[in-house]
């Protein structure tokens, strides 16, 4: 669950106590209505940020910089104090505000950055030391206020890199509302690995398969001896270990058909991560059908017997509303080539698999940029090569 | 240009092995065969031929050919694992 701090830290008490208008707002604290001077002779007001979280009665704010909704400060003369004190005039939006600079300011204090209190009071002393020789009244102290936003999360514990980095309007595009994998074996289970970090509200595994032996060394992690022997089912055993770390993973140990496949119907996106060819068809089928945006993987390795070695190739095709066609290019016939002495598996194809989906999912939802939109794609191993199906290049 | 449409015979790669094949074109099957696979009773469409020559690649998907050139690799197998 995530958790519910019911006291404050004794170092965020002390700023409220000593009359700042603290906020904590999900991965961030902000002091709000500090003077700044934002011209000659003007004094401005804005809110000091920093990444913060505490647990445990451990803080964690980042580095030593902050971001200042203001104007990049100036002296009382005017001059721009860009070069002492700003580091960043990227305009960023953090805690739902919109930063206009971030200050790098390194105080000559040892014990600056000892609690979240010295940290922003070492920037709210810094600007105001400007704003005392126009108004020697003009003060961060107010009132005294706190207030506690608690981010609905589906982490456990929050992903500090992303505060830290200032990424929360990026970080939002990931927060699609229910996204399925069909198919948990090595790719599907590669594909989950990298979903599952992120803010998806629910992700729906959908394998009738169980776990043995063999197929643990196509999973990201590592089981017990008795985990691998257990035949416990693939997605109920997926939903245990990611849900040490979030909500939202549902297990459903079957197999898509036409009976069910109307379960994907209010998915936002669909991996289809499956050997058997007929299902392949199924859902993409009835996903183009309901304009529901999918990417299908697959690979395949042979043995060059002459030289003892492997040849391989991974595909990534990515059928959205604008890529319909693609659909007639899968291969949805059933196999009837040995599925297990034939079904040459390596992890690290499995893996690249996944990652090349991942990726391309993530240009779909407008997280990465797309300059160059690539619906089929292909690795060729032997040639360490990337193609993009489609666009001829002949 | 001129040579190679003369030319009867290509050297290219098929799945990393040297392979002599007459020109001037080579097709999604003929690749097939070359590179040892056995479609009888197979659906083509399980299959994936690209090839790559210096900078340029492209795809062939059953019934398409390509203008054959010396040193043509071409990889030809499945992608239907996951």
């Amino acid at each position: 669950m995530p958790e519910n701090p019911t006291a404050l830290s004794p170092h965020v008490q002390r700023l409220v106590d000593e009359k700042y208008a603290v906020s904590i707002d999900g991965q961030y604290i902000v002091v709000d209505n500090v003077p700044y001077v934002s011209a000659a002779g003007v004094v401005s007001r804005a809110a000091i940020i920093s990444a913060y979280h505490e647990k445990d009665g451990v803080e964690n704010f980042g580095d030593h910089t902050v971001w200042f909704t203001g104007s990049v400060p100036c002296t009382p003369t005017g001059q721009s104090l860009a070069h002492v004190l700003v580091a960043d005039t990227n305009s960023t939006l953090v805690a739902g505000r919109q930063a206009l600079c971030r200050f790098s300011y390194k105080s000559e204090r040892s014990d600056t950055l000892d609690n979240i209190y010295n940290k922003l009071t070492h920037y709210v002393r810094k600007l105001q030391s400007y704003v005392s020789a126009i108004d020697p009244t003009a003060s961060a102290a107010g009132e005294g206020s706190i207030s506690v936003r608690q981010q609905r999360s589906v982490f456990h514990y929050p992903n500090t890199a992303v505060a830290r980095a200032g990424l929360d309007a990026y970080e939002e595009k990931l927060k699609l509302a229910k996204v399925a994998i069909v198919g948990l074996g090595g790719t599907g289970s590669y594909i989950l690995d990298a979903l599952a970090k992120t803010p998806i509200e629910q992700i729906h595994l959908y394998d009738d398969d169980i776990i043995e032996p063999a197929t643990v060394y196509r999973m990201p992690g590592a089981l017990t001896i008795e985990e691998a022997h257990q035949k416990a089912r693939k997605t109920n055993h997926l939903r245990d270990v990611y849900n040490r770390m979030r909500t939202g993973i549902e297990s459903h140990p079957v197999r898509i058909d036409q009976g069910n496949v109307h379960e994907l119907d209010d998915c936002r996106f669909v991996f289809i991560a499956v050997d058997h060819g007929p299902s392949r068809g199924l859902i993409a089928r009835h996903l183009a059908k309901k304009g529901i945006p999918f990417i299908d993987v697959g690979m395949g390795v042979d043995r060059v017997p002459e030289d003892v070695k492997l040849i391989a190739r991974v595909r990534v095709t990515t059928i959205g509303n604008e890529s319909k066609s693609l659909v007639d290019t899968l291969p949805v016939t059933d196999d009837q080539e040995d599925a297990v002495y034939n079904n040459i598996q390596v992890a690290e194809l499995n893996a690249l698999n996944a990652m090349l989906a991942i990726i391309v999912y993530k240009q779909k939802i407008g997280f990465y940029s797309e300059e160059v939109a690539v619906n089929a794609l292909r690795y060729v191993l032997a040639w360490q090569r990337l193609l993009h199906i489609g666009s001829e290049q002949a | 240009m001129q040579d190679a449409e003369k030319q009867k015979e290509f050297q290219i790669f098929v799945n990393t092995k040297p392979r002599k094949v007459p020109g001037p074109r080579i097709s999604f099957e003929q690749v097939l065969a070359e590179a040892g696979i056995n479609t009888a009773g197979q659906d083509l469409n399980l299959y994936d031929v690209e090839w790559v020559h210096g900078n340029r690649a492209g795809t062939l998907t059953p019934g398409q050919s390509v203008d054959l050139e010396n040193g043509m690799k071409f990889d030809a197998g499945k992608s239907n694992r996951s």
